[in-house]
């Protein structure tokens, strides 16, 4: 009986221990589990202003079976920006724009330069959200949901990155739980993973937890900025080539030009005067046909229209001009448009040095105002 | 045996009507149709009254969160804060859910094609013990200002609740500390709802697309080269040619934003900007800006030129794409 007693003293201590463990395991793995986002933002964030225009572009996705989810995820993101302090051009003017300029796959965006886009889209920042995972599992008492998002916001003026962030949720059911009851076990896993309700209650928690600090860009904590300004590399080759690439010349500017530099306040005056005086040079140098760089010609459209938009997706203004020949219609490809053969002769230079493309200066019908270098 | 059915039972009924059902819209007339409305504004959402609990200020927690959530959908959309002042100007504020609407008045006064009204028929928030629940009830109607037609209506309720059927002990816990936040858990649920209604509202998505046409930029032109670091004194002069009788403005990289430029003649817009003392910034691009009324922006760039100052303190130097700015690998 005393050996009993000791053996019973003995074993209390150890079970308890037990009972303590597995409840600590059960509270720290229990229910929706994730951490804070790995967020990173540029010292600019808080100086840029309210009026900011932000374009949150179409979720990059490495399976259609995401597609649903990378929907649920921008519109969260919409949502949640409408809190923030800028402002954002409406996702079907994003759409639409893209669309127009051959840009419909979301994973070919990453190709295009940020400032190519701000010029698409006419926003002063764009926001590229990626769903790199999305992941269900159902093994009768257990079933889980993991999500995995970023985001990166480039403002399309300079390049930099204004703000990265990314984060995982994680929801589960099932034996990881404290079931109240034998059927809730049982239909609980089922729930989580069945239900599209739980998938847009996880990707808002993910979304809310994501864009907490560009709500509040103000509160973020010493390690949570740049250490110096980051470029997107695509932006900053894009941002050099146009700075490289040849100046547009106003015609009433000529004389200016030749020094390229900027008047001086009283020189300002006067010449502001003048211009106001003349006719509207650049109206009255609009002719009838106008020069421009020919890199190719296509008997299918849909070739032409692919050239167009890898031309695009380098900040080229390209455009077809169809043509009749031996009945046989060609699509001819042109780059930029001039009001002077010198001026296409200067930028088909640039453009050889450039481009791996055969091309020649030529004369294309044109009603609307030459684009001369621009 | 028979204990067991009744509890399966007792919780498929309570799984299926906790709240979590799809919203349903009815749809009377379809997005397809040209003339259907594309601009819309959501009039403040009302509050039933008769026999109802309502708590003070959902309808407005409600509205905030459809907004967010709606402005998805291809419409264009009139920010809350400017429709509340239109309404009040034109003493439009009081407009009834089910009363004859003034329907020239407000397509005068807000400039839109249609109205999204709402109508909150019950909140609820409540935690007792073992027990916690919120509830929102609305419906909401969308109604064309040009004919006075309702294009869809709805009637939604969502329920947040947890009790002894909720799967685990720390669900119930975690619940309940979250619903006794009041205002946080309508705004949580008022966004469960919203999200919910608006998979469901017809997006006249095709039409709207087909009717996008950014401002064009034909021309943008500056009196300023790269080759020469700007001064205190300095006035770059900025001229931009495109579509006429727009919003034209220019930034110099993220420096300086929204520059205005004035319309001198027809689609000829043009303005200045002189660099004052404070001015500090290296490679920044001139960006040309043409805005319609409906906020469709169409920008350039200016080739060939790339703006820096002369005198650059270190620090503040660093915040602005210095030359030795790290490219993200």
């Amino acid at each position: 009986m005393q050996n009993l007693k000791i053996n019973r003293q003995k074993h209390v201590p150890t079970f308890s221990i037990l009972i303590f463990i597995s409840s600590l395991i059960i509270w720290t793995i229990t229910g929706c589990s994730s951490q804070k986002p790995i967020t990173k933002i540029s010292g600019n964030m808080t100086q840029l202003s309210k009026d900011l225009l932000v374009a949150i572009l179409p979720v990059q996705i490495s399976d259609s079976k995401q597609k649903e989810a990378a929907e649920l995820f921008r519109q969260s993101l919409y949502a949640n920006f409408e809190r923030s302090r800028f402002k954002l051009v409406e996702r079907y003017i994003v759409d639409g724009l893209l669309e127009q300029n051959n840009l419909l796959d979301p994973n070919e965006l990453k190709k295009v330069s940020a400032v190519r886009l701000g010029e698409i889209l006419g926003a002063d920042a764009v926001l590229f959200p990626i769903m790199s995972k999305v992941e269900r599992s159902y093994a009768v008492i257990h079933s889980s949901i993991e999500l995995k998002a970023s985001v990166t916001l480039t403002d399309t003026r300079t390049g930099e990155i204004l703000w990265t962030a990314s984060q995982t949720e994680t929801d589960f059911e099932g034996i990881g739980k404290l079931p109240t009851g034998i059927f809730a076990a049982a239909i609980a896993p089922v729930e989580l993973v069945t239900n599209k309700l739980n998938l847009n209650k996880i990707i808002h928690k993910l979304t809310e937890k994501l864009t907490f600090l560009i709500e509040e860009p103000g509160s973020a904590e010493e390690g949570e900025f740049f250490n110096s300004p980051q470029i997107a590399p695509n932006s900053a080759r894009a941002i050099e080539e146009i700075a490289t690439s040849p100046i547009q010349i106003s015609p009433n500017q000529t004389a200016k030009i030749e020094t390229l530099e900027p008047i001086k306040k009283n020189e300002a005056k006067n010449e502001i005067k003048e211009d106001l005086k003349e006719e509207n040079p650049i109206i009255k140098t609009v002719k009838s046909f106008v020069y421009t760089v020919q890199v190719g010609a296509y008997k299918t459209k849909v070739y032409a229209q692919k050239m167009i938009s890898t031309l695009a997706s380098k900040g080229y203004s390209a455009f077809i001009t169809p043509s009749k020949k031996d009945e046989q219609v060609l699509y001819k490809v042109n780059v930029e448009k001039f009001d002077s053969k010198e001026q296409a002769g200067q930028f088909a230079k640039q453009f050889s040095l450039r481009e791996n493309l055969n091309h020649f200066v030529t004369k294309v019908e044109s009603k609307t105002p030459p684009q001369s270098l621009n | 045996m028979s204990h067991y059915l009744f509890r399966f039972f007792l919780i498929f009924i309570l799984v299926l009507s906790n709240g979590c059902g799809a919203a349903k819209v009815i749809v009377h007339k379809s997005p397809l149709f040209s003339s259907y409305p594309l601009s819309v504004a959501i009039l403040p959402f009302t509050t039933e009254k008769d026999g109802n609990f309502i708590e003070v200020g959902t309808e407005k927690i409600l509205r905030n969160a459809f907004y967010n959530y709606f402005s998805y959908l291809s419409f264009s959309d009139l920010p809350l804060n400017k429709i509340d002042k239109i309404l009040k100007k034109n003493k439009l504020e009081n407009v009834s859910y089910s009363k004859k609407l003034p329907l020239k008045k407000l397509r005068n006064a807000l400039g839109v094609d249609a109205i999204i009204q709402g109508k909150l028929l019950n909140s609820n928030n409540f935690t007792a013990g073992i027990y916690a629940e919120t509830w929102l009830k609305a419906e909401m109607k969308l109604i064309d200002l040009r004919t006075g037609e309702t294009l869809w209506d709805l009637n939604h309720e969502e329920i947040d609740q947890s009790s002894l059927v909720t799967p685990t002990i720390v669900d119930i816990v975690r619940q309940q500390m979250a619903n006794s936040d009041t205002k946080k858990a309508y705004h949580h649920l008022a966004e469960q709802f919203a999200s919910k209604v608006v998979r469901k509202i017809p997006d006249p998505n095709q039409i709207a697309q087909n009717q996008i046409k950014t401002p064009t930029i034909s021309g943008i032109f500056a009196n300023a080269g790269s080759n020469k670091k700007l001064q205190t004194g300095d006035i770059i002069e900025v001229t931009l040619t495109g579509t006429p009788k727009l919003e034209a403005s220019f930034d110099i990289g993220s420096w300086k934003f929204s520059i205005p430029l004035k319309e001198t003649k027809a689609g000829f817009y043009t303005g200045s900007y002189s660099i004052q003392s404070r001015d500090h910034f290296q490679k920044a691009l001139i960006i040309g800006r043409l805005r319609d009324e409906l906020g469709l922006t169409g920008k350039k760039a200016l080739h060939g030129v790339m703006l820096s100052t002369a005198a650059i303190p270190v620090q503040k130097a660093n915040l602005k794409l210095p030359d030795n700015a790290k490219l993200k690998n």
